[in-house]
């Protein structure tokens, strides 16, 4: 008897002492989530944290450029730049309060906003959407009709969005088989698929150095209207008078850090081969082609006038128009807010 | 030298097979020459050192930690029966959620490192915890009887028999975990991470570096081989006495049972406070960290979606329709894998040189990643139940391996020896013997493997064929379908532990037919 009291005594000890561990856990967790607004009041930099969409590659090459460059010290952020990856849930990192801003795709967060999440687009980074489809040149595919009775390998995630692409562009999606693929290229080269959805530029890039030559077209040219690495935030930033202030200064370091970048991709590829993305071993000749790849998605005529990042109100209502066809309902208003950029810039078209 | 040599036949052979393989489908440049490798490998070899030791320290914590705890609960649940009871449904559910599912959660709550570490002790939680459960139930009725009678208390019982008992299945658990908490540590990092060996395999298979990436994998399985081997060696040097038993118990008559009333009302209570104690402590937990309900649904929520929300019907259609394809997906390939297994066991049990050979090549196979592994088994398989067959089988294969091989040997060398001193050969003390010793361990095996078939299904139909419930919760986590992703999340949790509740079920009266000296109790 003696032994089972001593036991659940131990048990109510052991209990108690894992609860403890679970509110301590929750305290640091708090604590963490609270870095972004508990500095505020204080002096010296607001630690804030930045969630990049993917790997620490060169496609975020102006985000390296602005945090190496000090540009965020010099805007009073002290700026954690965290990589992200294929399973990488961006908005409940925002939502959260976790990170402070985010890159996501635009339709994401829409689909997100749909489920209640308190989230808005204040930036566009790729005015023009990466994603491609690539064949290789020896069966090539050039057209979104080229694909009629074709095998094209594509994320589960991405079957819905082909199938509005395939529709806008008079094609049946039926007459195109999808093969559920991941990000690895390898399904095309062994002739499993005729043609691979990508959603990185630089995917040719990297076949042709491993000797494999492609053929490739942008969805963005057959009129998919989404813009990409979106900036997010979270509704409570905006609506927070420091905490706004603390963004407008943040993509106004940001939008410095791509004015550079953009001017010399050179810069942006040896922090990411070097510093950002240093265990990824990037080949730096690679990197370069992807960076000089990217620099027409980024700077476009439209940025010649807005600026960087801009969200004109024709790509607003190009994004809207290209989300509708795949039955994501969005208001302008509520997805975006243009009012950041607008202090950024005040007026004129760089900072 | 005796035990090095088999090894390194048995490795030698995979190498010999991967040659020949890489020239024969050189054209389809998905399988890179050896060689190729290993020069990349010598080139790589700073970055991959980095990377290991990041990727190892994670794994190593979470493998602390979740062997710790599943350790703690085991002797709990031993202890107290009545805590098994309510709590076990849940450390299933722990082992079988998908990882999608908890995944924003884990990012949004812990900091730091601290989700890959977890996902690791995840990864090794529930198969310690089921190790070590039957280890200390697997102890000789007889033994424990005489400590009873010499009036000694129930914790002295734990110390002095069951814990000796216990051990050698408790490292069998140890043995599997090694490996997997690695994977779940390199799964973690698919998450976001700056460093670390899935940082780098995602990096060199998106840029086509098959090389590079097969230097990965190769980097992957050696750690996990290696730990394996650290926890087969500290086992060895524990427990000398394992698979030397000299007890052989005259066996315990079957406790009177309690009518079939009272133990159908006694089960459906326990089922009902499991339920309680799983709302309670999911809502806890969105509260206690104020999680957003957008990513994070409550019970509520989730019965909402499926029974009273307009559109339910739909909801239960999509998700009923899925479920069907994910349980014929795992079936076949538990059976597979399962067949394949105890075939592999009795040859290895046999055959001592045959373990040292086919081991390693084992482990190799089990510590690859499998999305490193997907298009190669697409590929060669297709994408139809042949390929997915082969990745659940794949999964199940190797838990089920080392826990009947460590089942087959528990056997007591006495009752073996009559077999082979009246001219049985080894084979026949696998038939005539081992085998009813092995029962314990083949139910074992299955209550990890069943809810493994789940996942592995699930991960197949991610990786390769686009259809089930693994395409369905994927497509919703992708698309921010959080309703969806947490009512299959459920769902998956709900028919793992309703099947493990039927391994139950068979289990009783299988081994109190056939191994009657173990206390099944």
């Amino acid at each position: 008897m003696t032994t089972r009291r001593d036991f659940l005594s131990v048990t109510a000890k052991l209990l108690g002492g894992g609860a403890l561990v679970a509110v301590s856990g929750g305290a640091l967790a708090a604590c963490s989530s609270d870095d972004d607004a508990s500095a505020a009041g204080s002096k010296g930099p607001s630690p804030v944290t930045f969630q990049l969409g993917w790997l620490a590659n060169v496609e975020n090459m102006g985000i390296y450029v602005a945090d190496d460059g000090g540009y965020y010290t010099k805007e009073g952020l002290k700026t954690t730049v965290v990589p992200g990856g294929p399973s990488v849930s961006v908005g409940p990192l925002i939502a959260s309060g976790k990170a402070f801003v985010g890159l996501d795709s635009v339709d994401t967060i829409a689909r997100a906003r749909k489920e209640g999440a308190p989230l808005k687009v204040v930036g566009a980074t790729l005015q023009k959407n990466p994603s491609a489809v690539v064949s290789l040149a020896k069966n090539p595919i050039r057209t979104p009709q080229d694909l009629v009775g074709k095998r094209l390998g594509v994320q589960q995630s991405g079957t819905e969005i082909y199938n509005a692409f395939f529709k806008a562009n008079g094609v049946d999606p039926k007459s195109v088989t999808y093969v559920p693929v991941q990000f690895d290229p390898a399904p095309l080269v062994n002739g499993e698929v005729d043609a691979f959805a990508s959603f990185l530029t630089s995917q040719p890039i990297q076949l042709k150095r491993q000797g494999i030559e492609t053929e490739a077209f942008l969805l963005a040219d057959f009129g998919y209207g989404l813009w990409a690495d979106a900036f997010v935030v979270s509704e409570q930033t905006l609506a927070d008078k420091e905490s706004r202030a603390r963004l407008v200064n943040l993509m106004r370091a940001s939008v410095k850090g791509w004015q550079d970048a953009v001017a010399d991709p050179a810069r942006g590829v040896k922090l990411a081969v070097e510093k950002y993305g240093k265990s990824l071993q990037l080949n730096a000749d690679e990197q370069l082609l992807t960076a000089q790849s990217f620099v027409p998605l980024i700077a476009t005529p439209e940025t010649k006038t807005n600026g960087l990042l801009t969200m004109s109100k024709d790509g607003i209502e190009a994004n809207i128009k290209t989300m509708a066809a795949v039955g994501i309902t969005a208001t302008a208003d509520e997805l975006f807010d243009t009012t950041i950029l607008a202090e950024v810039f005040a007026g004129k078209p760089t900072v | 030298m005796k035990r090095v040599a088999p090894a390194v036949i048995g490795l030698g052979l995979l190498v010999g097979a991967w040659f020949a393989l890489s020239a024969f489908l050189s054209d389809l440049r998905v399988i890179p020459s050896p060689d190729d490798v290993l020069v990349q490998l010598w080139q790589d070899r700073s970055a991959h050192l980095s990377n290991t030791a990041v990727t190892l320290r994670e794994a190593m914590v979470g493998y602390l930690w979740g062997n710790l705890a599943a350790i703690l609960l085991a002797v709990l649940f031993v202890r107290v029966p009545a805590v098994e009871r309510v709590l076990l449904r849940l450390a299933i559910a722990s082992y079988c959620v998908p990882l999608v599912a908890i995944a924003p959660i884990l990012v949004v709550v812990l900091p730091g490192d601290a989700p890959k570490e977890a996902l690791a002790a995840l990864s090794v939680f529930f198969t310690t915890l089921v190790a070590t459960v039957v280890g200390l139930r697997s102890s000789d009725a007889t033994a424990v009887n005489i400590v009873h009678a010499y009036g000694g208390s129930a914790w002295q019982t734990l110390w002095l028999v069951r814990i000796r008992a216990a051990l050698p299945s408790l490292f069998a658990g140890l043995r599997i975990a090694a490996p997997a908490a690695l994977l779940g540590a390199i799964i973690g990092e698919y998450l976001g991470a700056s460093r670390g060996l899935g940082v780098a395999l995602v990096q060199a298979q998106s840029s086509f570096e098959v090389a590079r990436t097969w230097g990965i994998a190769l980097v992957i399985s050696a750690v996990a081989g290696l730990l394996y081997a650290v926890t087969a060696l500290v086992a060895r040097l524990a427990t000398p006495w394992a698979g030397r038993l000299l007890d052989v118990g005259v066996g315990e008559t079957a406790a009177p049972r309690a009518n079939r009333l009272l133990r159908a009302l006694e089960t459906t209570g326990f089922l009902v406070l499991t339920v309680a104690v799983t709302i309670a402590g999911w809502y806890a937990l969105l509260r206690l960290f104020d999680l957003n309900g957008y990513f994070a649904k409550t019970p509520a929520d989730v019965f909402a979606y499926v029974v009273s929300d307009p559109e339910a019907g739909a909801h239960r259609d999509e998700l009923f329709a899925a479920l069907k394809v994910t349980l014929v997906d795992a079936a076949v390939g538990y059976l597979v894998g399962t067949v394949v297994a105890v075939l592999m066991a009795i040859v290895v049990v046999t055959v001592r040189a045959v373990e040292q050979t086919m081991m390693p090549v084992a482990i190799v196979l089990r510590s690859v990643p499998l999305v490193a592994m997907a298009p190669l088994i697409a590929l060669v398989f297709g994408r139809g139940l042949l390929g997915v067959t082969v990745i659940v089988a794949l999964v199940v294969f190797f838990p089920t391996l080392v826990n009947l091989s460590v089942g087959l040997r528990a056997a007591p060398t006495p009752a073996c020896e009559v077999v082979t001193s009246m001219g049985g050969t080894p084979f026949h003390t696998v038939t005539k013997v081992r085998i009813q010793y092995a029962l314990p361990a083949l139910f074992a095996s299955a209550r990890i493997a069943v809810p493994a078939a789940i996942g592995g299904a699930t991960l197949a139909e991610w990786l390769a064929t686009g259809k089930g419930l693994g395409s369905l919760l994927v497509v919703a986590y992708s698309g921010s379908r959080f309703g969806t992703l947490w009512a299959g999340a459920v769902l998956v949790v709900v028919v793992s532990v309703g099947l493990y509740a039927l391994i139950g079920a068979v289990e009783r009266p299988v081994l109190r037919r056939y191994t009657p000296q173990y206390s099944t109790r």
